[in-house]
């Protein structure tokens, strides 16, 4: 079973198994989900199948009498960002690259304020690109224009031109469609200590690259996110408003570049010794 | 006396044959009880997240799916679908002005929007979107009208599951789909369109064969014509099914 090749809907094995006395438990992890199959007329065999494809992939638990294992299916599509021996990595088992809570992202600073720092999610770490076409795919009647007027990225204006999106409901209005998902980082949430002396002009400036965690889904509009720690902040800043010279930290708040310019940041410490 | 002043090609040279008659020969049916066969191939469109071609008869078919993107305003616990199809403007369609979509389209689209969203576990994509565009590249000569949309939606539908198995998105089931034709003597032509009862049924094979879409049209003598040709639909989207899944698997 372990390491098969399986497609979307396959069965791969009862949620239940005995053999003899052994008795083994199956539970549907990431890339699968549990089905309940007819088996004659009247009983239903609940089942676990696979929804992508992928290979399977069983870690076992041994307890008391019988065997629990975690079933998943990890994709077989290659992915140039995931390292190559992850196999305990759940980032490993999971099917997309879609943001969750917990999840460590790199983001692009686009706006600061007194209580927050607005920022786009780019990338999730050791899952990569959060989309393959973030940026250049466009909704609607644009998507079948070699280039559109703005490049390809706006937003789509007529809701129309969407032939059928039962889904999706009044609450989606056409401007709010493809675009790159958004973050907010708080004020109390850039460092652990002090939190109510943050002051994000200090800690952030549009255009810095940020390694950041996912706290929550947040709400319709952006996810939420926080830096409160060691490794966590400013990972990639320019001087000047990004005018200057990459800067480089010098310590865990402030950064300098080549020509001695030096400028306050939430800095980020990724690599631990 | 050779001319030195024109430059010829070196002695290997391969001269394609421009303009030469390409008679691509499409191989006879077995019978009328089998689809027609088909050229299947995915992951061709590279900044799509899946996308899948597919040729049978006359018909060129290319999906893609985008996403998940996205979608702002309220949250949304759980995704949405949009699904857009479009056909080239070479192909002739009924009372279509081209310019905005038509009527067909339309049709096309939300019937494999609903196929859809059946099978994609969208609680796995809160807060956003899965876009999915339909190219039909050919069909045939004649254009499109009434008659051929059935058979023509029945592979559109195969070929976007296999773009939607491309882009990783978590299904449930890959649908496929069949159609069926019981013409006006009372024949049942499997994969064929003409005039008489057309049945479209896509299901969820692995899944206690659920129906996820079902699209009868035209004229039939009696309400057997109708569970025959949804059984016979339903065989064929079992023998789709199967193909595609070696498909998948070979591919890897």
């Amino acid at each position: 079973m372990n390491g098969d090749l399986v497609v979307p809907g396959q069965y791969i094995t009862p949620i239940y198994k005995r053999d003899g006395d052994v008795i083994s438990q199956f539970i549907a992890g990431p890339g699968t989900v549990v089905t309940d199959v007819k088996s004659g007329e009247n009983s239903v065999i609940k089942v676990i199948s696979s929804t992508i494809l992928g290979k399977i992939h069983t870690e076992a638990t041994p307890e008391e009498k019988i065997t629990k294992s975690v079933v998943s299916v990890l994709s077989t599509k290659n992915n140039s960002y995931r390292s190559s021996d992850t196999s305990n990595d759940r980032h490993n088992t999971k099917s997309s690259c879609l943001p969750s809570e917990g999840d460590i992202v790199l983001v692009k600073i686009t706006r600061i304020g007194q209580r927050q720092a607005n920022c786009e999610l780019l990338t999730v770490e050791s899952l990569g690109n959060i989309l393959p076409d973030s940026g250049v795919g466009a909704n609607g009647d644009l998507a079948h224009g070699s280039v559109t007027a703005g490049g390809g990225s706006q937003a789509l204006t007529s809701h129309q031109t969407i032939a059928s999106s039962q889904t999706s409901g009044p609450q989606a209005v056409g401007m709010d469609l493809g675009e790159g998902f958004k973050g907010i980082i708080r004020s109390q949430d850039v460092r652990s200590t002090d939190r109510d002396k943050v002051k994000i002009v200090d800690s952030f400036r549009p255009g810095d690259i940020v390694r950041c965690l996912i706290i929550s889904l947040g709400d319709g509009q952006n996810y939420y996110m926080s830096t409160a720690r060691n490794d966590l902040g400013v990972v990639f800043a320019q001087s000047m408003g990004g005018a200057g010279d990459v800067m480089f930290p010098l310590d865990w708040q402030s950064m300098v570049d080549r020509t001695g310019v030096v400028e306050q940041r939430k800095v980020a410490k990724p690599f631990i010794e | 006396m050779s001319d030195r002043r024109r430059i010829t090609a070196p002695g290997n040279t391969y001269f394609p044959r421009v303009g030469a008659e390409n008679k691509t020969s499409t191989r006879p049916r077995d019978s009328n009880n089998t689809p027609a066969s088909f050229y299947l191939t995915s992951n061709i469109v590279l900044n799509a997240n899946g996308s899948s071609y597919l040729e049978v008869d006359k018909f060129i078919i290319q999906a893609q799916v985008f996403g998940p993107r996205p979608i702002k305003g309220s949250y949304m616990d759980r995704g949405c679908v949009s699904v857009e199809c479009k056909f080239l403007s070479l192909i002739r369609q009924n009372g279509s002005d081209s310019k905005s979509m038509s009527g067909l389209e339309h049709r096309i689209a939300s019937f494999v929007e609903t196929c859809l969203v059946l099978s994609i576990l969208l609680d796995k994509y809160p807060k956003s979107t899965i876009d999915v565009f339909i190219n039909v590249l050919a069909a045939d000569d004649d254009g499109i009208d009434e008659s051929k949309i059935q058979r023509l939606t029945a592979w559109i539908v195969n070929c976007t599951s296999v773009a939607i198995v491309d882009s990783g998105i978590e299904v449930k089931d890959i649908v496929t789909c069949g159609q069926t034709l019981v013409g006006d003597e009372g024949t049942l032509k499997v994969d064929l369109q003409g005039r008489g009862l057309q049945a479209l049924v896509a299901i969820m094979p692995m899944r206690n064969d659920e129906i996820v879409g079902l699209w009868m049209d035209g004229s039939s003598k009696g309400t057997t014509d109708y569970s025959l040709a949804m059984a016979s639909s339903i065989e064929m989207a079992k023998t789709v099914r199967s193909n595609i899944n070696s498909y998948l698997l070979q591919d890897q």
